[in-house]
């Protein structure tokens, strides 16, 4: 079982219409109808290689946690605004509605 | 039912002893003192409080010698950096010699223990115990929201725990505050007590039996509205947590109506809820509060600064927003003037009801903006007549915009805040806080060529991309259920797609 046998399994899903007809039949949240398909056609693929895909499929952002706070936190640079609970900009204008959920 | 408290608040104070607890209510109204008025700040600034300071401070509860927060402007520039380093950090990885420092300050000190308690709860409050709701189309939809929002408005989308339901019990505002966000119309009626006690009980089991009673209770009972206006907002309150057994938070403008005030201090504090809010809209405000409650009596309650000279920024929007030119206009050619910060005061991530004028809106927090004047995005709009048709109506705004998949018939469109940008090896999608990366996949490169050259529905976008350009079915699924899931794709068209495709 490897994401490389997964991508052998896709790239023959798309050349040939009988199998993709097969596959969207299937479904695509239907991982364990997929796995069977596949191992029908002599694929050996697990639900994890379909997790791996659906993981590389995503974006990545490029602010991290902390350059967001320091573009939130930008704004208001007196230490004493800061003491005083309103250090981040973003908190000082939201706070109005924000913290219900306590 | 009986009243559940989570009580999330409690774990911050009882970190305190009663001597402490004194002490942080004097530091607190100290710095809300220097927040508050400019004079005061300037002096305090300077280093020079006055003699006629002095005795004010004294007057107004504070027992304790202003150099015992000397550092504040001794060394402001440490402060800032222990706050900031205490957020990123450990307690451990920061200077030594700045906590040395700091140490020589033991009520400083003190306050900067609770202010940090305090956020770090709340930070965990917003984490861990949101609640769910046990609708499955709806909580996926929230979830859905939340992740936009973080895209869309970066560490702005830290402070906001996106209630499920904001419920007015009024039809416009009193107080009309020069920088409201939403723009409240002035005060038309209230929802009267007497007539609608059993109105407003009916409409909250409807929202318990559809979302459940923890989620429900993930609300407000007022949004553009003044609780004050109506004079049965505290019954409205207690029926509220007898029906769902959660406590809501009040946010008032009217601050200064001592019997108002003691009347939701007797309310909220022996929950050990950190409630009431207090918008202070001037700084003679402020000081008739001092002269009317100890800083005991408003330990917990948080004053928001909300005077024109405050250091607290106002979002651009609503009344701001008419009179200043749009924040919104984007550099497209350079990605970090892109980035503008700017929050949102709106918090709802769900339905926002007017119970007088019989409306509903399913809205969630979004960039405040020319389209979006109020920082909130309206997904949909309905009347009602009665608790059981409302029931009927919000179950039907559930089915018309809310997918648990992605339907074949949406419109394949970005959310209207990104920007697109095409690259050599996929593309960026750029948000006014935030810069997502689809890059080094040949399915984002020809998602990219898709995006640039058609408007296509899900399943088109599906079907062009596996059999016109021969891409992988799993990964161009994958890939376009990640969109759809983190909040990339517009769906305030989906309920005019819905029924178009109900009549087709």
């Amino acid at each position: 079982m490897s994401v490389e046998s997964l991508k052998a399994f896709a790239k023959k899903v798309v050349e040939d219409e009988e199998l993709k007809k097969k596959a969207k039949a299937v479904g695509m949240e239907n991982a364990d109808g997929l796995v069977a398909l596949a191992k029908e056609n002599g694929f050996d693929v697990s639900k994890q290689d379909f997790e791996e895909v659906s993981k590389e499929a995503q974006s990545s952002g490029e602010l991290n946690e902390d350059d967001l706070e320091q573009v939130a936190g930008g704004v208001v640079a007196a230490g004493v605004a800061a003491a005083a609970g309103v250090v981040a900009a973003g908190a000082a204008v939201t706070q109005t509605t924000t913290s219900s959920g306590w | 039912m009986a009243t559940e408290n989570t009580n999330n608040y409690k774990q911050v104070i009882d970190a305190f002893t009663r001597e402490e607890l004194q002490l942080i209510s004097q530091a607190k109204r100290f710095l809300e003192y220097y927040q508050g008025d400019m004079e005061f700040r300037t002096a305090v600034n300077a280093g020079r409080i006055t003699s006629k300071q002095q005795r004010r401070l004294q007057q107004i509860g504070i027992h304790f010698q202003p150099q015992e927060m000397a550092l504040l402007w001794k060394k402001p520039e440490l402060l800032q950096d222990y706050i900031k380093q205490s957020h990123a950090a450990s307690p451990s990885d920061i200077p030594a010699e700045d906590r040395e420092q700091i140490k020589k300050y033991p009520l400083l000190e003190l306050w900067l223990r609770f202010l940090l308690r305090k956020k770090e709860q709340f930070k965990k409050v917003c984490e861990e115990h949101r609640p769910v709701s046990q609708n499955a189309r709806f909580q996926s939809w929230h979830k859905r929201r939340v992740s936009a929002a973080e895209s869309e408005l970066g560490a702005y989308n830290h402070y906001i725990d996106h209630p499920f339901l904001g419920l007015e019990l009024c039809d416009g505002c009193s107080v009309q505050c020069w920088f409201c966000a939403f723009s409240a119309k002035k005060l038309q009626n209230v929802l009267d007590y007497n007539q609608n006690r059993f109105f407003f009980r009916d409409i909250v089991q409807d929202c318990v039996d559809i979302f459940g009673s923890k989620a429900t209770g993930h609300a407000l009972l007022y949004y553009a509205t003044e609780p004050f206006d109506n004079p049965h907002y505290i019954d409205y309150m207690r029926d509220f947590e007898n029906i769902t057994g959660c406590t809501v938070c009040t946010s008032t403008a009217v601050c200064t109506n001592k019997v108002w005030i003691d009347d939701l201090l007797a309310f909220y504090r022996p929950k050990n809820q950190p409630w009431p809010r207090l918008s202070v809209l001037s700084t003679k405000m402020l000081h008739k509060i001092h002269d009317q409650h100890t800083p005991d009596e408003l330990r917990d309650c948080s004053l928001l600064m909300q005077m024109k000279d405050s250091e607290r920024e106002k979002v651009s929007g609503g009344k701001i927003l008419d009179k200043k030119n749009d924040m919104r206009q984007r550099d497209s050619t350079n990605y970090m003037q892109e980035v503008i910060p700017q929050g949102s005061i709106a918090c709802v991530t769900g339905f926002y009801v007017n119970l007088v004028r019989k409306d509903i809106k399913l809205v969630s927090p979004c960039y405040t903006s020319d389209k979006w004047p109020y920082g909130y995005r309206v997904f949909d709009e309905a009347q009602f007549e009665s608790a059981a048709d409302f029931k009927q109506v919000l179950l039907e705004m559930i089915e018309h915009n809310m997918p648990e998949a992605p339907p074949a018939y949406m419109p394949f469109q970005l959310r209207d805040d990104l920007i697109f940008k095409p690259l050599d090896n996929g593309f960026d999608l750029v948000s006014p806080n935030q810069i997502h990366h689809f890059q080094n996949k040949s399915v984002f490169q020809a998602l990219r060529d898709l995006l640039a050259s058609s408007t296509v529905s899900f399943q088109e976008a599906s079907d062009v991309l596996v059999d016109t350009y021969g891409q992988s079915l799993f990964e161009v699924h994958a890939a376009l259920k990640h969109m759809f899931d983190a909040g990339f794709l517009d769906e305030v068209s989906l309920p005019v797609a819905w029924h178009q495709e109900a009549g087709a």
